[in-house]
């Protein structure tokens, strides 16, 4: 509305001097009321917020040629270097490019706050869920119910934390499309303001993240043992995937809705974001190591991806120069069948998705060990001495026949 | 004795070698402000003196009268036509080396003036009285005749 009567004023101002002008014959007080309008009209123009308001300067800057234009030649000596024609050119250039930069603006502006409708969406659904989870929780602590019925509410425990993290990975991926789409453009002080009337309060994309974050980190604290090993891989990827998408937007998120302590929430998120990644990643190897010590695998200690891998390498080294060794028996093909059920069922098939997404093994690092569990596998299966024994009585029998034969000639 | 008819001709060469039909012209009057010491400097057209003497002349030697701006323009023959708020005349000087040489004092108004402006119209120099709008069309030897025809070319 201030602008709006700023804009008035100029076109009252700019209608008072043009009638002046008819009464005014001082060349030089032409030259001044052409500059004062010009500067008027330009500073107007960088500060237009709106594309309507650009228009409604543009108009002006055409009665401004219009009225100025008798006075050309005058204007052409009184401006030099520049020219009456220059000048107006300027300003119409400078029309042009607010306008677009505006288009620009408020195309963005359209996206940001379908954006912001979505977060705050997925945060009244992330906070429902997380409700039920801790709800469930706090259910299971105190259950006195039987085996069958704490089973179950174990299940729905880890299927609400399941949706959860799916509606995670949905919102982060919203973020990062939206703001993939800004990439590239430098946010001036007006767009930052035009940004900011986008989102509502409460819905500050940097508080919605920082509250996720901390759910989760709590979840993960929290547990006593109700999430299985696919649960702590799925949180792994989640924590992954959120952090790469905050390593690539995670600057302009933090200039555009940070104000101006955008330095501080940068600082405060990424340490969040390592405190997650560590909690996540302790769980996960953790989880994974019980599983196998469970299924009697006993790979030796790891915690990341490269002593996993080395973990598993060693252990298959070890039973394939143990098979080896030891022909006569089952024992060494009942550990093999062991850990390929694990390799096969858990890693390539149940947690397959995750453990390519979050990168617990490379698929070169699957492909390798795939190749030394089929040498392994042909070591450790018991070879069957039938045959050479069959063969061994049949030679027998032929070297008789031929003696008896012989003795009868 | 070559050499010094050589010199001779060559120096006689110089002194004779005239452009003619130079325009001096400004079309546009500057408006200065005189800095704390009075001197006022036009950087466009390359000219910078002091008002002081303009001062004593219009208004004596005691009074204080404080000059806000000075207008100035020039003709198509070289002279500086130079007036201020509160004069009563347009002084014309002729530049000279480093020196302004008054040519003419032309009284233009009983009164003091009042808001005073130059234009230039058809190679000559036009004063507005604007709050009149009495125009005087002067030359160096002063106000010429049929000067209240507004010219708006």
């Amino acid at each position: 509305m201030k602008r709006f009567y700023k804009s008035l004023f100029l076109i009252i101002g700019l209608t008072l001097v043009t009638s002046n002008l008819f009464a005014q014959t001082s060349d030089y007080q032409v030259k001044v009321n052409f500059e004062e309008t010009y500067n008027e009209l330009k500073a107007s123009i960088d500060n237009a917020m709106t594309v309507d308001e650009v228009d409604s300067l543009s108009l002006e800057v055409e009665n401004l040629e219009q009225n100025y234009t008798e006075h050309k030649q005058l204007l052409d000596n009184a401006l030099y270097p520049e020219t009456f024609s220059s000048s107006i050119e300027e300003l119409k250039q400078d029309a042009r490019n607010t306008e677009h930069l505006l288009l620009v603006i408020e195309d963005q502006g359209e996206k940001l706050t379908r954006l912001s409708q979505e977060l705050s969406n997925y945060r009244s659904e992330i906070a429902n869920l997380g409700n039920r989870t801790d709800s469930l929780r706090n259910e299971i602590n105190s259950s006195e119910k039987s085996r069958q019925d704490l089973s179950a509410l174990v299940q729905r425990y880890r299927s609400n934390i399941e949706k959860r993290d799916e509606f995670v990975l949905n919102m982060i991926d919203s973020l990062f499309v939206t703001y993939r789409d800004l990439e590239g453009a430098s946010f001036s002080e007006v767009e930052k303001e035009a940004y900011a009337r986008s989102i509502q309060s409460g819905d500050n994309p940097l508080e919605v993240i920082q509250g996720i974050i901390e759910e989760n980190i709590q979840i993960l604290k929290s547990d006593d043992g109700s999430l299985q090993t696919e649960d702590h891989l799925r949180m792994y990827v989640v924590q992954s995937r959120f952090t790469e998408v905050w390593d690539k937007i995670g600057n302009e998120l933090a200039d555009l809705y940070g104000d101006d302590k955008s330095e501080q929430w940068k600082s405060n998120i990424e340490d969040q974001l390592q405190d997650w990644k560590a909690s996540t990643s302790k769980n996960m190897w953790a989880s994974i190591d019980t599983h196998l010590e469970q299924n009697n695998v006993d790979l030796g200690a790891f915690d990341n991806n490269e002593s996993f891998y080395n973990a598993i390498e060693s252990f298959i080294t070890k039973a394939t120069d143990a098979s080896r060794d030891k022909v006569m028996t089952n024992e060494n093909y009942e550990d093999f069948q062991a850990f390929y059920d694990f390799w096969n069922k858990k890693i390539k098939s149940d947690w397959g998705e995750f453990v390519q997404e979050g990168e617990v093994l490379t698929m070169t690092q699957i492909s390798t060990i795939d190749t030394e569990i089929m040498t392994w596998r042909d070591e450790s299966k018991p070879r069957s001495f039938v045959v050479p024994i069959l063969l061994g009585l049949s030679l027998i029998t032929i070297v008789g026949l031929i003696i008896v034969l012989a003795r009868k000639k | 004795m070559f050499l010094l008819a050589s010199m001779v001709m060559i120096g006689t060469a110089c002194k004779t070698f005239v452009v003619e039909n130079v325009n001096y012209a400004q079309q546009i009057e500057s408006v200065l402000v005189p800095d704390e010491d009075g001197n006022v400097h036009d950087v466009r057209h390359g000219i910078t003196f002091n008002i002081q003497p303009f001062q004593q002349q219009e208004f004596g030697e005691t009074d204080s009268t404080e000059i806000k701006e000075v207008r100035l323009i020039r003709n198509a023959d070289g002279f500086y036509f130079i007036t201020a708020d509160q004069f009563k005349n347009v002084y014309v000087m002729e530049p000279g080396k480093g020196k302004l040489k008054l040519k003419n004092k032309i009284q233009v108004s009983e009164e003091r003036l009042n808001a005073p402006a130059f234009n230039l119209r058809n190679a000559s120099v036009q004063l507005i009285k604007t709050d009149t709008n009495e125009i005087l069309t002067l030359n160096e030897r002063g106000i010429q005749e049929n000067n209240n025809e507004e010219d708006q070319s």
